[in-house]
């Protein structure tokens, strides 16, 4: 084994508070600068690898309007970074599968319940082996829902609508997804017969790796009318889920880049990485890509809202109380792997159509826009923010600075600072699941491996990441919540 | 073969005396990482007795432009077929052709044996074309490296 990563080498200065600048003349090629937010006690392990290369490298995308971003928890990808957000015109700007990446629509959900601490303490293990035992988890999951091809036509339009009208979840659900957990524009048609096939099977399903469900306490409330208004208090019961398009995505990304890659030469294209393939914004591939990620992105909101519903299930059986006596409501779900036509003020040119790519990003629109749910507006869109195994998790809310500098985005969680081989080296799973226990958090994972894969250690620090976001003006803390027990595909 | 780490991802590096061999030891690599310690470090040999029944599938890829794309191609196919028919590779007889300037093209015969319920596996979301590398080197043997989205 050896590390892939080597430090990067080239200029970054500050420009601000938690704003570190690439110049646009650092390499040939870039049409705007690179900017980073995060803290000064950050950049080291940024530089690290090669993520801020990667951040250069989206600025020579064609079409690229403002400059190309990266959120605190930003670490490297292939293509685009993790953390990357950047928009394009759709004049002349381009659409990337990279720029979103393979897990589309990987995003969270937060349920909040009626139930206290106290409530629940003596009954997590009864309650983590239900969530196991209700929850399809782990490598090639297959659910209990087996659609047919016109059913999986219909939610790959309709998203979340689906779920709900097919009795997997609340009609009072779907006004807080965002996007109504149905992305506008998807075509079934545009999603190969390969994607759809591995789609059939797998609705319903966590996955494994990093998605996970975590039951969770509030710990600390930091704005108390923003979290009243999403219905959270100190005390209180939540539950955190993470997953996205399964296979049904992966197989869109692939296709897709493929398509792209082949038809970089004749749009006259010069990249300097190859897995950045894109195509104009206004091309049939680009229009094709979007189509079709759409239908993925609304496969993963009916997907989460399956899961919900699994939860939902598990939490009525241990507690022998409906779910909705449990006051188990949806607070909000967010995606993290996306790209959208949204309306951005864009500097001289005003307010334009432009089309945002977020990946490991998550939109962080604030208070009075009118894309946030109406039941929010009055103080922002809510953004879920996962921590890791062991670690904090939060609920921050979107900022009019997001909107004017990143295109209304904030960070989407901790960001990966070892390779998962690194991981396995240095941490024991069993070891980490006996210090978890030892804490109080209750572990269901059928791997030690894929668990040491994941350890906390593996990560960078949420609370910094969190707190560098805060600083930076792109999203304010709400609540912080702290792990109970938690299900790893 | 051998595996090596990439922050977020995983990737392989393998050699083969040619494009075949190559290929082969690619989808190996990439069984390990699916499969885990289940899975052997390569692939087993044609005339090896086998633990289990085997299943066959038939592979003709799509011309790519150049034998990086093939090669990643030829792992996505794989990927789809783990995921699809949860099977893993464990012995390939391939053909691969193509010249200077494409297109190149893969034809041959898979057999694969079904996942095991609790390997020590991940899911491989991609081959993606990050960092690829395929050549061959002064001492006649190809070498590749290429890196999966785990």
């Amino acid at each position: 084994m050896t590390t892939g990563g080597q430090g990067w080498k080239g200029p970054i200065k500050q420009v601000g508070e938690c704003r570190w600048e690439i110049p646009a003349n650092y390499k040939s090629g870039m049409r705007t600068a690179g900017r980073i937010y995060a803290g000064a006690d950050m950049l080291r392990d940024i530089v690290a690898d090669q993520a801020p290369e990667q951040v250069a490298n989206v600025a020579c995308l064609p079409g690229i309007v403002g400059l190309s971003l990266a959120m605190p928890d930003i670490h490297w990808g292939y293509g685009f970074p993790i953390g990357g957000v950047a928009a394009f015109s759709t004049e002349d700007g381009v659409i990337s599968p990279g720029g979103v990446g393979y897990d589309i629509n990987c995003g969270m959900r937060l349920l909040r319940s009626d139930l206290k601490l106290d409530d629940v303490s003596r009954r997590m293990g009864d309650l983590m082996d239900a969530l196991a035992r209700n929850v399809p988890a782990g490598v090639g999951s297959e659910g209990p829902i087996k659609l047919s091809r016109k059913e999986l036509d219909r939610v790959l339009v309709d998203g979340a609508r689906w779920a709900v009208e097919n009795g997997y979840g609340w009609p009072e659900d779907t006004a807080r997804l965002e996007e109504g957990g149905a992305l506008a524009g998807a075509d079934p048609e545009a999603v190969s017969s390969e994607a759809k096939k591995r789609g059939l099977e797998q609705l319903g399903t966590l996955g494994s790796g990093n998605h996970f469900v975590e039951v969770q306490v509030v710990v600390d409330v930091y704005d108390p009318e923003a979290a009243g208004a999403f219905g959270l208090r100190r005390d209180q019961v939540v539950v955190m889920i993470h997953t996205g398009s399964r296979g049904l995505g992966h197989q869109v990304c692939t296709d897709y880049l493929k398509v792209m890659d082949r038809a970089v030469a004749r749009f006259g294209l010069t990249l300097p990485d190859r897995q950045l393939a894109c195509a104009p914004i206004r091309s049939d591939e680009g229009r094709s890509y979007f189509a079709a990620m759409a239908g993925a992105a609304n496969y993963a909101w009916a997907n989460r809202t399956c899961l919900a519903h699994w939860v939902r299930e598990a939490f009525a059986r241990v507690f022998g109380r409906p779910a909705r006596d449990l006051g188990l409501a949806t607070v909000y779900d967010v995606a993290h792997n996306i790209a959208k036509f949204e309306k951005h003020v864009c500097g001289k040119a005003g307010e334009a159509t432009v089309c945002v790519h977020r990946k490991g990003a998550t939109r962080a629109f604030p208070a009075g826009h009118p894309e946030v749910s109406e039941v929010y507006r009055a103080v922002g869109q809510p953004v879920l923010i996962p921590g890791n195994m062991g670690t904090h998790s939060y609920v921050l809310t979107g900022t009019e600075t997001a909107l004017a500098e990143t295109f209304g985005s904030t960070c989407h969680g901790a960001g990966r600072r070892l390779s998962r081989s690194a991981a396995k080296r240095q941490i024991r799973g069993s070891d980490l699941r006996r210090e978890l226990e030892a804490r109080g958090i209750a572990v269901r994972c059928e791997s030690n491996a894929g668990l040491a894969e994941e350890a906390p250690a593996a990560y960078k620090d949420v609370d910094a990441v969190v707190e560098a976001a805060e600083r930076a003006g792109l999203s304010r803390r709400v609540v912080r919540m702290r792990p109970l027990g938690v299900l790893k595909g | 073969m051998r595996l090596f780490a990439h922050t977020a991802d995983v990737g392989l590096d393998v050699r083969g005396e040619s494009l075949e061999e190559l290929f082969g030891w690619a989808a190996a690599g990439l069984a390990r990482v699916a499969v885990g310690r289940a899975a052997p470090r390569g692939l087993e040999r044609a005339d090896a007795a086998v633990g289990g029944p085997l299943r066959r599938v038939q592979v003709s890829l799509p011309a790519a432009p150049d034998i990086e794309a093939l090669l990643v191609d030829w792992l996505n196919y794989l990927v789809y077929v783990l995921d699809t028919e949860r099977i893993y590779p464990v012995r390939c007889e391939l053909a691969v052709s193509g010249g200077e300037g494409g297109p190149w093209t893969l034809r041959g015969v898979v057999e694969g044996r079904p996942v095991p319920p609790q390997g020590g596996g991940r899911t491989v979301k991609a081959a993606t074309y990050h960092g690829l590398e395929l050549a061959r080197a002064g001492d006649g043997l190809y070498r590749a490296r290429v890196i999966l989205d785990v």
